[in-house]
């Protein structure tokens, strides 16, 4: 079980390094050996890198360029940790969260949090709890699934290590399903072996294997075989725990020959294998040669200084000497694990001690016993209050989380909502525009109709005209001219027979009635050119609209200076130009007092210019603006994006002259 | 010492006075009328021979159909000025010279007027027109040539144009449908289209569709 905590600690070492890649580059610009260079580096004792961290923090120090100085304080920070130098590290990792926490960098300050979870690991649980529940937290806000996972299984570790193994368990399970679609195969190995553990502890054996077996099977996948004998290990303790010694023993075979070389490379897991198939072997009554086994593991632990491991290793041995009737030994043995397990707070193997020394020793079983019961109770107690702490701390963390959604619902709510008023107002916009150009081609539509209408006007009054012309010369070439051409034909026809000189002047006389006929025909036929069909354009619609005032006493004229392409010219033009034209002709019959009006177009630079000049009593423009006739006009040439220009009395006294301007491209 | 002639007036109505002349110069120059002493006048309006007829004692009077239009006429057209002679004055004699060649005008004015002579002037010679003068005078009636063929054709019998025909021409000229005309005339959709067969006879125009009898029939003063 041991072997959790380091694997943990390479696996927090690991990815670190991972992370640590990404600062290099910021490094390189100043050339100097990086730290993860320095600290590769194995030949350095940990006084040496102590100095050489002490230094670079020191310098550190003095940057003030937080971007600079963030990336190097974290590295250090996290140096110190494996150095276990507990106030640099302290003072380090809380000084690069403050800057973290001012440039707003929550991938760091989760970090940050993460080596502080790392270092109150071993020691204060469930600050370790805390730091990762923290550092999680912000992950799972960043969206960093694997981060997230591996921080949920860190928890899961502790939570197992206070024997909260519900909360443990349903922790892992959290991580798993992160992990599973990421594909990570180490880390699901770790959260399967943790499921392992905890089913053992549980004494639900059956279950502690299933999960050993997923957890091989990752394992082979990941490709970690130096894990194997860890493995092999724990699956050999629950079968050793559910009474299968024979399968126990295997197992503990099997993770002892995996490596020859186990006894250097791993001497804590060697000693750790060494012990368990010792002691398995004792409960198989196969006792020969353990004894050796116990105390080679026990002088290994000790070397390395590993308490946790003495002390089991001291109690089986004591089982041991009480299984060969050596009570002796056996209670001096007991009484040494108490000692230690007192001494580094091992409540587990102190509770074991108590309950073997109670069972042994006879004379003082009753204090033993009750000294057992009240550890124990205590050992309840405070691990109650421990998981309340964890349970409380993971509640705390929920209502941040349900706070965090709350707020990004409203985000997310207030978004949408602006998003849909954008959206309404982009629609409102779009449907506006559409309605102003609907607008726009239903003024070009009616002003092309309203031209339409004057051009088929005038033809129909062309038409009507030719058509009574038409009817003229039809009545007179009926009635004038054969009915003169019969008198004629009558009148020679009576004098036909006679040959006077009277007749002959009368014959003559009806010679040169034929001769008037002739030019009355001439005339005719001069008039049934004149109806032939005349073009009727714009130009036309004007002249008519002109010609039709000169019935009163006001001569107008019209004259067109340069050939005007009128089929080229914007019908809304056209009808503005034809309406001011009718306003202006109206105002001069209302109030001009003229004799004569001359309306003059003229094109000249894509512009049309006409001017309607009379010759009338004039008067005020600037006095007289409001008049609906004059503002007609105004607001037609402004549709038209022309300008009209009025002189009148002031300037010239002769009449009023209208200059308008009217831009054709 | 001449024999006493009989005295006859003769009034001439139209509107070209070189046609009148035309009229008193072959009359005046006929030899066959050398019994009668012709006291002709003219006319050159409907208004003025009216005046004239009422006031007169004309026997034979020329009449023209065409005239142009006046303002202040009463009498628009020979035609009328012949029906009012024709009720007022039935023993003056009629005879009509018009340049007129439409059929119908033709039958209208011989059913309504009744003329004693009728010549188209498109036709008429001065033989012609004495002849016509003396059958006139002697045994009316005389039509010319054109008239008689048009007579003679059974054309004529055919030709009133009664008030369901005027219907009849008044509806089709509204847009209506032959079939739907029976609604309107009181007759079986069979004898609307006899009727139609006969207008189109009588306006002298072919074909099937009703265009060209519309067309004839406004021409012609019906619509």
């Amino acid at each position: 079980m041991r072997t959790q905590y380091s694997f943990l600690l390479l696996f927090v070492l690991l990815l670190s390094l991972t992370s640590c890649k990404d600062n290099n580059q910021v490094r390189h610009k100043n050339s100097k050996p990086t730290l993860d260079e320095i600290f590769s580096d194995t030949t350095l004792n940990k006084t040496q890198k102590k100095q050489i961290l002490d230094s670079a923090y020191s310098s550190i120090s003095t940057i003030q360029n937080d971007s600079l100085k963030n990336d190097n304080l974290l590295e250090i920070s996290y140096q110190y940790l494996m150095i276990k130098d507990s106030v640099k590290f302290l003072c380090s990792n809380s000084e690069a969260r403050n800057i973290f926490f001012r440039i707003k960098d929550s991938a760091r300050i989760a970090a940050t949090y993460w080596d502080l979870g790392n270092f109150y690991q071993s020691s204060t649980k469930d600050s370790a709890y805390f730091y990762y529940t923290n550092a999680h937290r912000i992950y799972q806000n960043l969206g960093e699934e694997f981060n997230s996972a591996r921080l949920l299984l860190n928890m899961a570790l502790v939570q197992k290590n206070v024997k909260d193994y519900t909360g443990s368990e349903v922790t892992t399970i959290k991580a798993i399903t992160l992990l599973k679609s990421l594909k990570k195969y180490k880390q699901l190995y770790s959260a399967y072996n943790n499921l392992g553990i905890i089913f053992n502890e549980l004494q639900e054996y059956e279950k502690a294997l299933e999960n050993y077996k997923i957890a091989l099977n990752y394992l082979e996948m990941s490709g970690r075989e130096y894990l194997y004998p860890s493995l092999w290990n724990n699956i050999g303790v629950v079968y050793q725990n559910s009474g299968r010694h024979k399968e126990a023993l295997a197992n503990f075979q099997k993770a002892m020959n995996y490596n020859q070389n186990i006894k250097t490379t791993d001497p804590k897991m060697y000693a750790m294998i060494l012990d368990n198939s010792a002691y398995v072997k004792l409960f198989s009554k196969d006792t020969i040669g353990i004894h050796k086994d116990f105390l080679e593991a026990l002088e290994i632990r000790k070397n390395l200084n590993i308490n946790d491991g003495i002390t089991i290793n001291q109690l089986h041995l004591a089982e041991y000497f009480l299984e060969k009737k050596d009570s002796v030994t056996a209670i001096n043995y007991a009484l040494a694990t108490k000692e230690l397990a007192l001494k580094i707070q091992n409540t587990r193997d102190y509770l074991s001690s108590l309950k073997f020394l109670s069972n042994t020793v006879k004379d003082s079983a009753l204090n033993y016993s009750q000294e057992y019961i009240k550890i124990n109770d205590s050992l309840q107690k405070r691990e109650r209050a421990v998981r309340n702490k964890f349970a409380r701390i993971r509640f705390e963390t929920e209502g941040y989380i349900s706070e965090t959604k709350r707020l990004n619902d409203r985000i997310l709510q207030t978004s949408l909502i602006s998003a849909g008023v954008i959206l309404i107002i982009i629609l409102l916009y779009i449907i506006s525009n559409q309605r102003a150009k609907n607008k726009l081609i239903k003024q070009k539509q009616t002003a092309n109709q309203e031209i339409y209408n004057l051009v088929i006007d005038q033809q129909k009054k062309f038409e009507e005209g030719r058509d009574t012309e038409k009817q003229y010369i039809s009545r007179e070439l009926h009635d004038g001219i054969l009915g003169k051409l019969f008198g004629i034909r009558l009148n020679l026809d009576s004098l036909n027979e006679e040959d006077d000189s009277e007749s002959k002047s009368e014959r003559f006389k009806y010679i040169r009635e034929i001769q008037k006929i002739s030019d009355q025909i001439r005339l005719l036929s001069h008039r049934l050119n004149k109806t032939s069909l005349t073009n009727v354009n714009f130009e036309t619609v004007l002249e008519e609209l002109v010609k039709s005032q000169n019935a009163g006493k006001i001569k107008f004229h019209i004259e067109f200076k340069e050939a005007i392409n009128w089929d080229t010219i914007d019908n809304n033009i056209k009808i503005n130009i034809y309406r001011i034209l009718q306003e202006a002709i109206s105002n001069i019959h209302k109030h001009a007092k003229a004799t004569e009006a001359r309306i003059k177009f003229d094109n000249l630079n894509d512009q049309l210019i006409i001017s309607i000049a009379d010759n009338g009593i004039g008067f005020y423009p600037e006095k007289i603006k409001n008049g609906i006739g004059l503002s007609n006009i105004y607001a037609r040439v402004k549709k038209i994006k022309g300008k009209i220009n009025i002189s009148s009395l002031g300037e010239n006294r002769k009449g009023t002259t209208l200059k308008l301007t009217v831009p054709l491209s | 010492m001449q024999e006493s002639k009989k005295d006859l007036d003769i009034l001439l109505i139209d509107d070209h006075h070189m046609i009148m002349e035309g009229y008193k110069n072959v009359i005046s120059k006929a030899k066959i009328f050398n019994a009668l002493n012709f006291n002709i006048e003219m006319a050159d309006n409907c208004d003025y021979a009216w005046g004239k007829i009422k006031t007169g004692n004309y026997s034979v009077v020329f009449l023209d159909i065409n005239f142009p239009v006046l303002e202040y006429s009463k009498i628009h057209s020979g035609e009328d000025l012949g029906v009012r002679i024709k009720t007022e004055f039935p023993e003056i004699k009629i005879i009509i010279l018009t340049v007129l060649e439409d059929h119908f005008r033709i039958f209208n004015i011989l059913s309504n007027i009744q003329p004693d002579g009728f010549l188209i002037k498109g036709e008429t010679t001065s033989k012609e027109l004495i002849h016509c003068l003396e059958k006139v005078l002697y045994s009316p009636p005389y039509y010319g040539s054109k008239i008689s063929n048009l007579l003679r054709s059974g054309v004529a019998q055919k030709s009133s144009i009664d008030e369901i025909d005027r219907v009849m021409l008044y509806q089709l000229s509204l847009g209506t449908k032959t079939k739907d005309l029976p609604k309107y005339v009181n007759l079986s959709l069979r004898a609307v289209e006899d009727r139609k067969k006969k207008l189109k006879d009588v306006f002298g125009v072919r074909g099937e569709g009703n265009k060209a009898l519309l067309e004839k029939a406004r021409e012609s003063g019906y619509i």
